[in-house]
């Protein structure tokens, strides 16, 4: 038969006479007493032995009680704390309270005192286990950044709190807009890496000429206007994890350093012979095939293999479509909030047109419309009339460049336009977009609902 | 003299004491706790001479939280005592009111020895 496991409950008392008696008080109940004398030895010990219930003395020799609660809420232990001390003041419990304490005994204390205390913070600490066995086990309606309970999204919020503490390299593919950067954050977050450093680099948003320096870094007069010694992303995310989107963009000569960084952890900085070794996660993404990527003979197949250990598909939008309700709602709410407007939901008509439409720029897409509804719009409801043309999809016609959506949706397209290669409508596109932004490429981006990178790189195809 | 006594020991404190753990295991730790008090009176006195306020209010501190528990009452009193002028920055009469905790100290810790060690034959461990 199996035996129930004694609570756990560490006890941080500088006085041994009084840990002794406190012991004793307690040998009655089914509680393992661990003790310790300082506030220092009391954290390493909740790291160690992860107690259920903490009994903390606020005076301590090192490092006061409130010192130790503070420092406790950066560790991933939750233990339940009840603070004791001589003091008695209302301003010590308060401070207790608000730095993370349950409860608060005063001393002097008989036995059945300090024993319905640690009863009670007992059923606190199975309280929290039993809430957080029902967030890991039921459907969640968001995870870090991602919003949706849609059983695609659930098992990605499922396979990230998996890979989260592992040090395998995780390779996220999906559509544009569908949060690959988000997922990303997520990982990293989520995982035992989350108080070092996230790094971030995208692909195609850097020249090629300086993706090199970008990733490792660069010394004194590597190349001309290097003036100085540069960190790369590489030593930046030292203990972290390295982000890097859009990775099916690099160059292949880039290709083949990263695969010797990826298996060795060692680089060298543009211009250096020192060789230096980091501790780094690595996470890549991209909104195309890779495995076409390696057919292709774009992608490089070992760094392929390298990289794409444990893979993640984030599901396009229109796969969850009973999240998309919620998301617009998540974004109405925020956008509403940050405008000074009164929007407050969405019609039965435009729910419909909204859950019907298969968003093509995914989330990203989701998010512009609706800004751009509560920017320009007034009322509570969103109705049908509100929503661009394109999500009813009766007016195909007009959603061939962009243009015509941002300025007016509803105005008939009569003028006869000589066919013009595809090309070139999304080059004017994407200039007119630019100029009426004023140059700005990251809001042109946002309203012709495209990355950044996506116009970055499109330009330096029609330069090359 | 049984009215002094119970100025020094909170006999009622201590039988309560006594139903939960036994008096053989209360003795022994009052053994510690002579001990702790014997302690921290000479870290008290030194802090004294050196004019040390921080350490003035955290032995006086110490003592007052150990009395208090094990029913000192007039300990728990006086080093409470010590420790308020000291936080009130009345370092003159916090350091002349350790002569004070000192003299009761000596008399609790010879009525708890009395009480304790010498009739149960426990020591401090």
């Amino acid at each position: 038969m199996s035996k129930q496991r004694n609570s756990k409950l560490l006890l941080v008392e500088d006085s041994l006479s009084l840990a002794k008696l406190y012991q004793e008080f307690l040998s009655s109940m089914s509680v393992d007493v661990i003790h310790v004398t300082e506030g220092r030895a009391g954290l390493e010990q909740i790291e160690r032995s992860d107690p259920d219930v903490v009994l903390l003395d606020l005076n301590l020799p090192d490092i006061n009680g409130i010192e130790v609660l503070k420092q406790l809420e950066q560790l991933p232990h939750d233990p339940t704390v009840v603070v004791v001390t001589a003091m008695g003041t209302v301003n010590t419990a308060v401070e207790a309270m608000r730095a993370g304490a349950f409860d608060f005994l005063q001393k002097p204390f008989d036995a059945e005192r300090l024993r319905v205390t640690v009863r009670n913070a007992l059923q606190q600490q199975s309280l929290k286990a039993l809430i957080k066995t029902y967030e890991d086990n039921f459907e969640r309606d968001s995870f870090h950044g991602f919003i949706g309970s849609s059983i695609p999204i659930q098992t990605v919020y499922r396979i990230i709190e998996s890979a989260a503490s592992s040090r395998a390299s995780v390779f996220i593919t999906g559509e544009s807009g569908s949060g690959k950067e988000v997922c990303a954050d997520a990982i990293h977050t989520e995982g035992d890496r989350r108080n070092k450093p996230f790094i971030a680099l995208n692909c195609a948003a850097i020249p090629q000429e300086l993706m090199e320096s970008e990733v490792f870094g660069h010394i004194k007069g590597a190349f001309t206007g290097a003036s100085g010694d540069r960190k790369g992303a590489a030593t930046m995310a030292d203990g972290g994890t390295l982000f890097l989107d859009e990775i099916g963009e690099m160059d292949l000569a880039l290709q083949s350093k990263l695969l010797r960084f990826v298996q060795t952890g060692t680089f060298q900085k543009v211009g250096s012979n020192k060789i230096e070794k980091v501790d780094v996660r690595f996470i890549s993404a991209t909104n195309r095939n890779p495995l076409g990527m390696v057919a292709e003979g774009t992608f490089r197949e070992d760094l392929y293999y390298r990289l794409h250990v444990i893979p993640i598909h984030l599901p396009p939008l229109r796969e969850c479509s009973s999240d998309i309700l919620m998301i617009a709602c998540k974004y109405l709410k925020d956008y509403s909030t940050e405008e000074g407007k009164n929007f407050k939901g969405f019609s039965k008509e435009a729910t419909n047109i909204m859950v019907r439409y298969h968003w093509p720029g995914n989330v990203r897409q989701l998010q512009n419309i609706i800004r751009n509804i509560v920017v320009l719009q007034v009322g509570e409801l969103i109705t049908e009339d509100m929503l661009p043309a394109l999500l009813s999809g009766i007016d195909d016609v007009k959603t061939v460049g962009p243009k015509q959506y941002l300025l007016d949706a509803n105005q008939k397209q009569t003028d006869f336009q000589p066919v013009k290669p595809l090309w070139l409508i999304e080059k004017d596109a994407i200039e007119d977009a630019i100029e009426a932004c004023d140059g700005n490429v990251p809001r042109a981006a946002a309203l012709l609902e495209v990355s950044p990178s996506t116009i970055y790189r499109k330009r330096q195809g029609w330069t090359g | 003299m049984a009215r002094k006594i119970t100025e020094l020991m909170n006999r009622q404190m201590l039988s309560g004491m006594e139903k939960e753990i036994s008096r053989e295991v209360l003795a022994e730790i009052i053994g510690s706790f002579i001990r702790e008090v014997g302690e921290h009176l000479n870290a008290l006195s030194e802090s004294g001479n050196r004019q040390e306020q921080a350490a003035i209010i955290a032995e006086a501190h110490a003592i007052k939280s150990s009395a208090g528990t094990f029913g000192a009452s007039h300990l728990h009193k006086v080093a409470g005592q010590v420790e308020v002028l000291g936080r009130e920055g009345r370092l003159a009469e916090a350091i002349a009111a350790i002569d004070i905790v000192e003299d009761i100290a000596e008399k609790t810790i010879q009525t708890f020895t009395c009480e304790y060690i010498d009739a149960t034959g426990a020591g401090p461990r």
